[in-house]
């Protein structure tokens, strides 16, 4: 007994002090440190992939219906500030104030911390990427180059909405590992950020991505990057308040589009190689009319697109974009004005049944079927409200859009003929509903000025890039936003008086208010509150 | 005190010397003393018999009588009567029996003893647990420290701990959940002192260190000990910060067994209806929306289809009359050696919500062996089993005020409904869908006590406590959106793990007659681990079955697996000395290492003195002999510890994967998952949280023990808080662990309890307490914290809960009704038209004519009109914006108090408790919610219906809620309107039992020794001017108290029980 006693005291003891430092050292079962990080090439496709999904989840969305908003900000920046579309009945105040011209610092869509996440993934794998071939024999120059210049552009692409967006704001260039150094970092002028980062970025990654490659779609590529420098050339006169003044440079911008026309597609064509038409070559190299619809159902096998971004319902859960065919309420309609006037085109242009539906009511004209692989006929189409299994591909660049802008380069540098000439392509196309219809373009006598012709491109625009996340920067960029703007605010913000029975409607006077300070977005309220050094922008 | 930097390897060096040396210390010891173990003789003795009853002259059956300094030991039988063989005439007989104070009687030359125990509460002699095996009387307490007696909690019969204790204990904030069957509610020692997740308290159970006791059953209790301050908390180091609390289970007596059976039923109904809105009420909305117009559907639903001519009440349809069974049943007993305590409690609660409901199943045993005189072998096992169906409130509750009263619940086929209009129907998503837990919690304790001299004995502990907690969860076809589906669930698992060793010498001693020293000694290491598996399914082909092979699984980053743990690891020593029990000296040293933290700063140093001075004993004192039985002043010092973040691994800035728990989607692109630096950004410098707590008592006892009052002073003040910062958006992280800055807390604290009357046939008692704090304010935060938290406001100066909010003052009564001078002072417009629009002059507040300039007030970039809430423009800049918020209160009480009165009439026994709290303001989330119009179909408040602004000269308290305006003018500002934050005080009459105690001589026939009968009562009433269904609720985020964004409500309860003895 004595003995059995003695024993299992000590056995309690010893369970008591064994190895005091091994019970304390503990290594986190979630995470790796950064130093452990970064060793072969496997690092840096997952160093991709997280930049990648940063921006997948700040313009798709977070795969849900209730996370920040309403899907991803891409419609919401894009497109809800212009005039084809509006609050639906099942709206929010952050969608009836994007629509009327009434933002506020509280929109839930006045948020920069998505794009701010992707800056942040790309300042890591720019300083951590150069390390792998050190350890990894496997990655080459090449692989390296081509993960850097991903990385490069993205981060281009991200501080480029955010100017777009914001104007002046904070450069992170580095990643912020510690936390013992203030994060608060205070504005940087727009104009600064575009020639001193944005563009520098772009051209590195120019010259560092591998040459004549047949590109994924899903992936930033030669003619991607080609797209998005000639657009901020394009931007760079249009920042109001406190852009410093910057003009736009036309010349660079065409140079860069008439490179983008000598690079692969992702279907291993080039983008100036002629698609069949009749007559040939009157729809340059876009997709046939009525393959028109395949440039967002299939943009990984067409020939037209430059940039999409990938979504895996599967995987990624609900593409929730805020007009959604699978849901009953979005918070988004098409604007009623605009909803009528593209029906009306409804036997002429191919985009009219690929695009909206036929109907006005509820779950259809909140509803955009672009996306979709739907097709409403005169009756319309009630697809299956709660089915979240449809895959959204958000096109970032196609060769459509850089047609219309290499039209405005050429119209604002007084070269009618040739802007003309990259409009037709898109006008013809959209109207050859088979591909043997002959189609008479725009002529010339149509839009004898640059001013003319702009208002010529963003008639167009407006019908093919509908919910591209394009229109409010193009009437931005234009400076068409008083012009086309005014009359429909007046008429989203008109007042009603009910006395008795008779309801009297009167339409707003003011048109778009506090321009050009609104054409940005305030700084959020949670941006200002986490960084004191931040300043509300003017007129918020 | 301060904490000591110091690098593992050396604080690993410093532990093992004294661990080696208390390794080799033990066996050598032990076989010294094992060698001189035997039994002692017996010798000629002297025979001594009595009986033992109460003060109340009941036989107490199952009393132990022991001769004092020996193994001799007898026990009372059914007629209180006990037979014993004393060594001799100097022998001592102690008598001791649960619930009362241990009784000595010196043999001297008598041969029959009848003796009366006396009832513990009001003794001085009362022992109190204080931890790793150590126990001090009640009168030699230097520390803070609150007791509830077994006797306390048999008569309010709670169902959980926080149920116990609400009310009974000064400086302790009881919150409970009075409607929810699985709420344990919170508990909270004096004020918050922390941030984090972790401000409950630390449960000691039976030795053993839990951050909860839901899995205990409040009748195995013997008795609760709350220790406040920091010379009782100290030996706890890092776990004690926020106060402990120490319970002891019951153990078993020598002697036949004695079996318990305690049943009760109760029903429950919902306590507090609100008005919801009925037909008419949405008929008259509608119009208003309609701005005072509208014809069809939208004012009156199609007046054929039965579908839209209903009038629900869905709080009658959702709630229903709740039934609580429990049955308790508990046996004890033991023979010379062998103790053991056999407890088995069912509970099963259907609460008011329709298919709202929890069983549990707890059983406890403990096993006590006496393997020789000086070694003990103890086993303490517990386990608990929990299930139910946890209904939704924000699904059903919430959403009786969400759905219109027209709709039908049904569809034409007889089937219920799932949404219409949008809205959920709430007794369909109550009655089909499935959230149900299963909870399994097992908990063992093995310790082994050896006393190695007579003062000195040595204990070592196991204890493991394994938790395996599952939900399944289950939404069919039927009620998705449109009955389209898909039907979905889920099912997850977590397991948590955990075991501690603890080893420590206690060491007690009397030198001479005034010398008494008690100390302990010890060390002990723990380790948590905590890991669980989602997985997510839909398109069930079957909705019967539930396994993963009859639906698709999701694969959305639902289906996780999580795993993390900790340890810590830890050496204690507290010593207690007291001469002529007049001075007493108490001090305390522990030194904790937790993994939470990073190298640097893995071990703090804790400690605590505590002094108490028995005045009373002074000669000076003298004359006050008369009244005063026992006056002592203390006061202690002391630092304590926190290392509760709610992360693991937060020193490290760490890289994550995939889609992982942090982030929504972002974690996967085009069939590759990302790495990503970890959105908790990891910081190297966090280190412990350290509570410095004051405390100052007085102890007085007046009048033979039938007064007692402890009227206590503390400040607590709370060093490097943990908390989480939320970084600039920029860096691309979203928060950090940090020490955020420091808070204090001070309050007064008073206990009274009397006994005002004592006769044979009536008594009365009468326990108070009450408390009145200065909570959580904040004296310093580092320069980078966040300020604005939802609707609080976190400031240096200010108090942890205070509101920041703007000020409502009203509507404006005409669109001119907008206008103020250049300082800001609102003007009153004189001969207004008809439209509001215009006015023919303007006067002061005071009536005097205003000629000068006329300021308008804006908001969201537009002037104001009639019908627009009228802010108060702190700034004076003619805009209402973020600026213009303000602290309007704050959601921590002031003060708040218990009163437990205890009356015995024969044998009848009433035992009422009322609990209030007092200064707290509550925000009503949930009706400014409801106010903010978000949907068509979602009608406001009914006063805010009839309320609200309609047409100009209204004077209103709610806003022109006209669809054409719908809050463009920005004047629900939910969640920053302080027309919503209302008043929390309330008085609870909380308990009340009534007990008719059946005479023995009835209940002899069928074996029994006592039965008892009852008629019980629960939130009988309260008093509040709180709007909604209950002020008291329990807060997940310590950051945001006070938010009401729908609870389940609150149940009023009466019912009736047995308690039966053998």
């Amino acid at each position: 007994m004595k003995r059995i006693l003695i024993i299992a005291s000590l056995f309690g003891i010893a369970l008591g002090i064994s190895s005091c430092k091994k019970n304390l050292d503990l290594n986190p079962a979630s995470g790796v440190t950064v130093d452990g990080y970064f060793k072969n090439q496997k690092d840096i496709t997952a160093g991709l992939a997280g930049i990648y999904s940063a921006f997948q989840e700040s313009m798709t969305g977070a795969g849900n219906t209730n996370d920040e908003g309403y899907g991803g900000k891409y419609h919401y920046w894009g497109d809800l500030r212009a005039e084809t579309f509006l609050a639906s009945t099942f709206t929010n105040n952050s969608v009836i104030e994007m629509s009327t011209n009434t933002l506020q610092f509280s929109n839930s869509s006045t948020d920069w911390a998505g794009l701010y996440r992707v800056i942040s993934r790309t300042n890591l794998a720019i300083k951590y990427f150069p390390q792998v071939p050190a350890s990894d024999p496997n990655v080459t120059p090449t692989i390296l180059n081509n993960a850097m210049a991903q990385a490069y552009a993205l981060r281009a692409e991200s501080y480029f909405y955010i100017v777009r967006n914001w104007g002046d704001a904070p450069l992170w260039i580095e990643p912020y590992l510690d936390i013992t150094q203030s994060g608060s970092k205070e504005k940087t002028k727009a104009l600064t950020l575009i020639d001193s980062l944005i563009i520098p970025d772009l051209q590195n990654a120019y010259a560092m991505i591998s040459k004549n490659q047949t590109p994924t779609v899903w992936y930033i590529s030669e003619a991607a990057i080609c797209a998005i420098l000639a657009d901020v050339y394009m931007w760079r006169a249009n920042i109001p308040s406190g852009g410093g003044g910057g003009t736009a440079d036309y010349t660079k911008a065409l140079t860069w589009y008439n490179t983008l026309l000598t690079r692969k597609t992702p279907s291993g064509s080039l983008y100036n190689a002629t698609t069949a038409s009749t007559p040939a070559g009157a729809i340059g190299a876009l997709e046939q009319g009525v393959n028109w619809k395949n440039n967002f159902l299939t943009p990984a096998n067409a020939s037209e697109p430059i940039w999409s971004i990938y979504w895996d319902y599967t995987v990624n859960g609900c593409a929730c974009i805020p007009v959604f065919v699978g849901l009953s309420n979005n918070p988004v309609q098409l604007d009623p004005v605009f909803h009528a006037a593209f029906k009306a085109k409804y036997k002429t242009d191919v985009r009219v049944s690929r695009s909206i539906d036929t109907l006005t009511t509820l779950n259809h004209i909140n509803m955009l079927y672009k996306y979709y692989n739907l097709t409403p006929t005169t009756a319309g189409i009630t697809p299956v409200a709660g089915n979240l299994n449809f895959n959204v591909y958000l096109p970032m660049y196609r060769l459509a859009d850089v047609y219309l802008s290499m039209a405005e380069a050429y119209a604002m540098t007084s070269d009618l003929p040739n802007a003309l000439k990259y409009l037709n392509y898109v006008y013809v196309r959209a109207r050859q509903t088979t591909a043997t219809t002959v189609v008479t373009p725009i002529p010339a006598t149509a839009y004898p000025s640059t001013a003319l012709m702009v208002d010529g491109i963003l008639a167009e625009e407006q019908f093919e890039l509908l919910g591209e996340g394009k229109r409010w920067y193009d009437l931005v960029r234009m400076n068409r936003v008083h012009q086309v703007m005014d009359p429909v605010l007046n008429i989203r913000n008109a007042t009603s008086v009910t006395v008795g029975n008779v309801t009297t409607v009167t339409p707003d006077t003011k048109g778009f208010i506090d321009a050009p300070n609104r054409y940005l977005w305030p700084v959020s309220q949670n941006a200002l509150n986490a960084n004191k050094k931040l300043v509300q922008n003017p007129g918020y | 005190m301060r904490k000591t930097i110091t690098q593992i390897s050396n604080s690993c060096k410093q532990l093992l010397p004294q661990l080696k040396k208390v390794a080799f210390m033990v066996p050598v010891l032990l076989m010294v003393i094992c060698a001189n173990t035997n039994l002692y003789a017996q010798t000629s003795t002297i025979k001594v018999t009595g009986t033992v009853s109460d003060p109340k002259g009941e036989k107490l059956i199952g009393v132990t009588v022991k001769v004092k300094g020996t193994a001799l030991a007898a026990v009372t039988d059914v007629n209180g009567a006990y037979s014993i063989n004393v060594p001799d005439k100097k022998s001592v007989l102690v008598y001791s029996y649960i619930g009362f104070s241990n009784k000595e009687e010196l043999v001297g030359e008598r041969k029959v003893i009848n003796t009366t125990l006396s009832d513990a509460s009001s003794s001085l002699s009362e022992v109190v647990v204080t931890g790793y095996g150590q126990t001090v009387k009640k009168s030699d307490l230097v520390g803070s420290i609150g007791s509830v007696s077994a006797k306390q909690i048999q008569e309010r019969q709670p169902t959980s701990l926080a149920d116990a204790l609400e009310g009974q204990i000064s400086g302790a904030q009881v919150v409970t959940d009075g409607g929810d069957p699985f709420s344990q509610g919170t508990i909270q020692v004096r004020g918050a002192s922390t941030l984090s997740a972790g401000n409950n308290p630390l449960y000691v159970i039976d030795g053993v260190l839990n951050d909860d006791a839901s899995f205990l059953n409040p009748q195995d209790i013997l008795n609760i000990e709350v220790l406040k301050d920091a010379a009782s908390a100290a030996i706890y180091g890092v776990r004690g910060a926020n106060g402990v609390i120490i319970i002891t289970t019951k153990g078993g007596k020598e002697g036949k067994a004695r079996i318990t059976a305690n049943y009760y039923h109760l029903f429950g109904k919902l306590a507090h209806k609100l008005q919801t809105t009925s037909a008419k009420d949405l008929t008259y909305y509608r119009r208003v929306l309609n701005g005072g117009a509208g014809t069809g559907a939208a004012v009156n639903p199609d007046s054929v289809s039965t579908f839209d001519n209903k009038d629900n009440d869905y709080q009658d349809l959702l709630y229903r009359t709740g039934n609580k069974d429990n049955l308790n049943l508990n046996i004890s007993g033991g023979q010379k050696g062998l103790l053991y305590y056999l407890g088995l409690n069912y509970f099963d609660d259907r609460s008011i919500i329709i298919n709202s409901y929890a069983k549990s199943f707890n059983t406890q045993f403990n096993v006590d062996y006496q393997a020789t005189e000086k070694f003990k072998i103890t086993n303490k096992i517990s386990f608990g089993y929990v299930t139910g169906n946890k209904v939704d409130v924000g699904n059903t509750a919430s959403t009786v005020f969400q759905r219109n009263p027209w709709v039908s619940l049904y569809r034409p086929d007889g089937s219920l409904a799932g949404y219409v209009e949008s809205k959920r129907n709430p007794v369909a998503f109550a009655l089909i869908g499935e959230n149900v837990p299963t909870n399994y919690i097992i908990q063992d304790n093995i310790a082994a006590n050896y006393n190695i001299f007579k003062d000195l004995r040595f204990t070592a502990s196991f204890n493991a406590r394994m938790d395996n907690t599952g939900t399944e969860q289950f939404i069919p076809l039927s009620i998705t959106s449109g009955a389209l589906g898909p039907n979905s669930g889920s099912s997850n698992t977590d397991n948590k793990f955990s075991y501690e060793i603890q080893t420590y010498f206690n060491y007690n001693k009397k030198f001479g007659k005034d010398h008494s020293i008690s100390a302990v000694l010890g060390y002990s290491r723990d380790h948590h681990k905590d890991g669980g598996f989602n997985i997510a399914l839909q398109n069930y082909l079957s909705e019967s079955v539930r396994v993963s092979s009859v639906a698709d699984l999701v694969a959305t980053g639902i289906n996780t697996y999580v795993n993390s743990y900790y340890a810590t690891e830890s050496v204690f020593a507290r010593a207690q000395y007291g001469y002529k029990d007049k001075y007493i000296v108490n001090g305390t040293y522990r030194r904790d290492g937790s993994s939470r933290f990073g190298p640097e700063n893995q071990f703090g140093n804790f400690g605590a003195a505590g002094f108490a001075w028995r005045f009373s004993a002074e000669p000076f004192m003298a004359w006050s002999k008369k009244f005063l039985d026992d006056a002592k002043l203390r006061y202690s010092i002391g630092v304590l510890g926190n290392d509760n973040l709610k992360n693991d691994f937060l020193y490290s800035v760490l890289l994550n994967f995939g889609v992982g728990d942090n982030s929504n989607n972002s974690g996967t692109y085009f069939g590759n998952n990302g790495v990503y630096v970890s959105p908790k950004l990891g910081n190297p410098t966090l280190h412990w949280e350290e509570t410095t707590t004051q405390n100052l008592g007085l102890d007085l006892t007046l009048f033979n023990g039938k007064l007692t009052v402890t009227p206590e002073y503390y400040f607590k003040k709370t060093n490097g808080l943990l908390s989480t910062q939320i970084l600039p958006e920029e860096t691309g992280v979203k928060s950090g662990a940090i020490n955020l800055g420091n808070i204090q807390n001070q309050g007064f604290e008073l206990t009274v309890n009397a006994t005002p009357v004592t006769t044979k046939n009536f008594s009365w008692n009468i326990n108070g307490n009450v408390t009145f704090q200065n909570a959580a304010l904040i004296t310093y935060l580092v320069p980078t914290a966040t300020s604005i938290n939802g609707s609080y406001l976190i400031k240096e100066g200010g108090h942890i809960g205070d509101f920041y909010l703007l000020n409502n003052m009203g509507v404006y009564q005409y669109d001119v009704s907008n206008a103020y001078d250049a300082a800001g002072n609102r003007l009153i417009p004189v001969g207004v038209n008809a439209a509001g629009t215009a006015a023919t002059g303007y006067t002061n507040a005071d009536g005097s004519s205003y000629t000068g300039a006329i300021r308008q007030m804006k908001r969201n970039g537009k002037i104001l009109n009639g019908g627009s809430t009228i802010w108060q423009d702190i700034n004076n800049d003619g805009a209402i914006d973020e600026s213009d918020r303000q602290v309007l209160g704050n959601a921590i009480p002031k003060t708040y108090w218990g009163i437990t009165n205890f009356f015995t009439y024969k044998r009848f026994t009433l035992n009422v408790t009322f609990n209030a709290s007092f200064g707290g303001k509550v925000y009503n989330s949930i009706a400014n919610g409801l106010n903010t119009e978000s949907s068509n179909y979602t009608p406001p408040t009914v006063a805010a219906i009839y309320g609200s602004w309609q047409k100009p000269g209204d004077v209103a308290t709610y806003p022109n809620m006209s669809g054409s305006v719908k809050d463009t003018y920005g004047s629900i500002a939910n969640g920053t309107n302080s027309l919503y934050l209302e008043d929390g005080s309330f008085i609870r009459l909380a308990s009340a039992k009534l007990t008719y105690n059946i005479p023995t001589k009835l209940i002899k026939k069928i074996g029994a020794n006592t039965f008892n009968l009852y008629v019980y009562g629960n939130n009988l009433a309260t008093w509040t001017n709180y709007s909604w269904y209950d002020p008291e609720f329990t807060t997940s985020n310590a950051l945001q108290p006070g938010f009401d964004n729908g609870k389940y409500p609150r149940r009023r309860e009466v019912g009736l029980g047995i308690n039966i003895q053998f």
